[in-house]
């Protein structure tokens, strides 16, 4: 088995995804292949975190309710829609289980806090679209991204929704959306900015990886410096990024 | 002229074999997503205006000899004839190859409008191109060197390649949602309409972009006092137009490859 062939895999391998003959090659290789054994660390470490964070159901109902609010949504005139990626499913989750929560609590002091507490639910019942329940291609995705970057102020859940997109979506096209929408805050966001440097060590596509390194390195990004250093050393990389880094690392001091 | 016509028996009936194409038709019971994967023989997608997803191949793969009374080990069953699998769970009907032997026959899809399809084609081991050709819906392609080309199309699409070169004509934009297309080496080749509206976002490092179509340069460059009267020389290489005053974004990205905007 040769390494690009394993590396392509290893998420599979961690996922449980591959069969049994597959497996047991891959983890005859990766015992045997330092640079293959890096990169699985790597990527199980990272995925044990990602997996650590507390997973919740949305309410039943969600789905139908959500599905109404698609439709009305697409079909008026001007459709004013956010889809979010799945990821946010757990984030909107919370918000909207606070909202809940909080209205409820207020309801007994003073009515207008409750009203405006309840106006905020709704709106943002009507702006966050849950996603994440299938069906979504890559062209509705990279609107939803464009979308709710033009929406919100860059608060910290967008900022994590966008970095979730950016590292762990399938299509590649979407995670360049989510980059470009990034690359926009990175000058004064000090979570964008160390995000992105993180970001380095997950991606393993060269479009995305050539893309990262220069909005970091253009950007002025120094501390991305180690991370750029690390993909270009690495034995699976690209010859394009590795090129690409080399050059680019010229820029950074 | 009795050895002739044997002869000419002889001659044309492996040829007749050879370009015997076999059929497939599958109607889904959702009409919603398609997804292709392992089928990395040539693949030419189309649209048809009826329900069924019409999938024909030159397909004339026979097991081994040796292979007699054994199965082909961890692989779907060829439910097709076609060496494909086609199973449906979820609203998503999935085409899948079933033996390797896929990619060194030629595949025509066709899919009912309206569906959204998707072709995983990201294998070392895909020799072949992508075809698309008259499909209008949302379709998302990724290749690691194949290249793409896609005429008659519309839209939303979403093309990304390594090494492989993407072209694409348009007979409009849809202005549903976005289309982007991306590689790293390849080249990015569009033909537009030249009454389409649009934001085109272009973007490249090493390429050189050639265009015929009228762009507005709409890159946000903030300029203060002292800079009036002067012109900006670098900015961002991530490069904003409208054409006719703007409309769907239309993503364009080549690493090291040209960029092509033509007016069809």
């Amino acid at each position: 088995m040769k390494c690009e062939e394993v590396k392509i895999n290893i998420p599979e391998l961690i996922d449980g995804k591959l069969d049994a003959v597959t497996g047991a090659k891959m983890e005859q290789h990766i015992k045997g292949c330092a640079s293959c054994r890096e990169e699985y660390n790597d990527l199980s470490s990272f995925l044990k975190f990602t997996d650590s964070l507390p997973e919740i159901e949305p309410p039943s109902g969600m789905k139908e309710e959500f599905m109404m609010m698609l439709e009305e949504q697409t079909s008026s005139q001007n459709p004013r829609l956010i889809i979010l990626p799945s990821w946010t499913k757990a984030a909107a989750v919370v918000v909207l289980a606070l909202g809940t929560f909080a209205a409820g609590y207020f309801s007994g002091s003073g009515n207008g806090q409750n009203a405006q507490l309840t106006a905020e639910v709704q709106s943002l019942k009507q702006q966050v679209v849950l996603a994440g329940l299938k069906d979504y291609s890559g062209p509705q995705k990279i609107e939803a991204v464009y979308s709710a970057a033009e929406y919100s102020t860059q608060s910290a859940d967008l900022v994590d929704a966008l970095m979730y997109t950016l590292n762990s979506d399938k299509n590649i096209n979407v995670r360049l959306a989510a980059l470009n929408v990034l690359s926009g805050m990175v000058s004064d966001n000090q979570q964008v900015k160390s995000g992105l440097v993180q970001s380095l060590l997950v991606q393993d596509n060269p479009l995305v990886q050539i893309s990262l390194i220069q909005v970091l390195t253009e950007s002025g990004v120094n501390e991305a410096k180690d991370n750029i250093e690390f993909i270009k050393n690495q034995a699976g990389t690209d010859p394009n990024v590795k090129d690409f880094a080399q050059d680019m690392m010229k820029t950074i001091i | 002229m009795k050895r002739f016509t044997i002869l000419l028996a002889v001659i044309a009936l492996p040829l007749a074999l050879l370009s015997q194409e076999s059929k497939y038709e599958y109607t889904p019971k959702v009409k919603s997503r398609i997804l292709i994967a392992d089928l990395l023989g040539e693949i030419n997608v189309k649209n048809n205006t009826g329900n069924a997803i019409v999938i024909t191949s030159d397909i004339a793969f026979e097991k081994p000899e040796r292979a007699e009374g054994l199965q082909l080990l961890g692989a779907m069953e060829d439910n097709t004839g076609l060496g494909l699998n086609v199973s449906e769970a979820d609203g998503v009907v999935k085409i899948v190859g079933t033996t390797k032997k896929v990619k060194d026959y030629a595949y025509t899809i066709s899919v009912p409008q309206g569906v959204k399809l998707s072709i995983d084609y990201n294998s070392p081991f895909a020799r072949n191109n992508l075809k698309v050709d008259s499909y209008n819906g949302s379709l998302e392609i990724k290749t690691l060197s194949s290249n793409v080309t896609l005429s008659n199309c519309t839209g939303p699409l979403t093309v990304s390649s390594v090494s492989g070169s993407i072209e694409a004509e348009f007979n409009s934009l849809s202005q549903e949602q976005p289309t982007s297309l991306a590689t790293v080496s390849g080249l990015v080749d569009i033909t537009l309409p030249a009454a389409t509206k649009a934001d085109i976002q272009v973007s490249n490092i090493t390429g050189d972009v050639y265009n015929n179509l009228d762009l507005v340069n709409t890159s946000d460059n903030e300029k203060d006092k002292r800079s009036e009267g002067l012109d900006e020389i670098k900015h961002r290489n991530n490069t904003e137009y409208t054409l006719n005053g703007g409309g769907q974004k239309l993503l364009l990205k080549s690493i090291s490859g040209n960029i092509y905007l033509r007016k069809k």
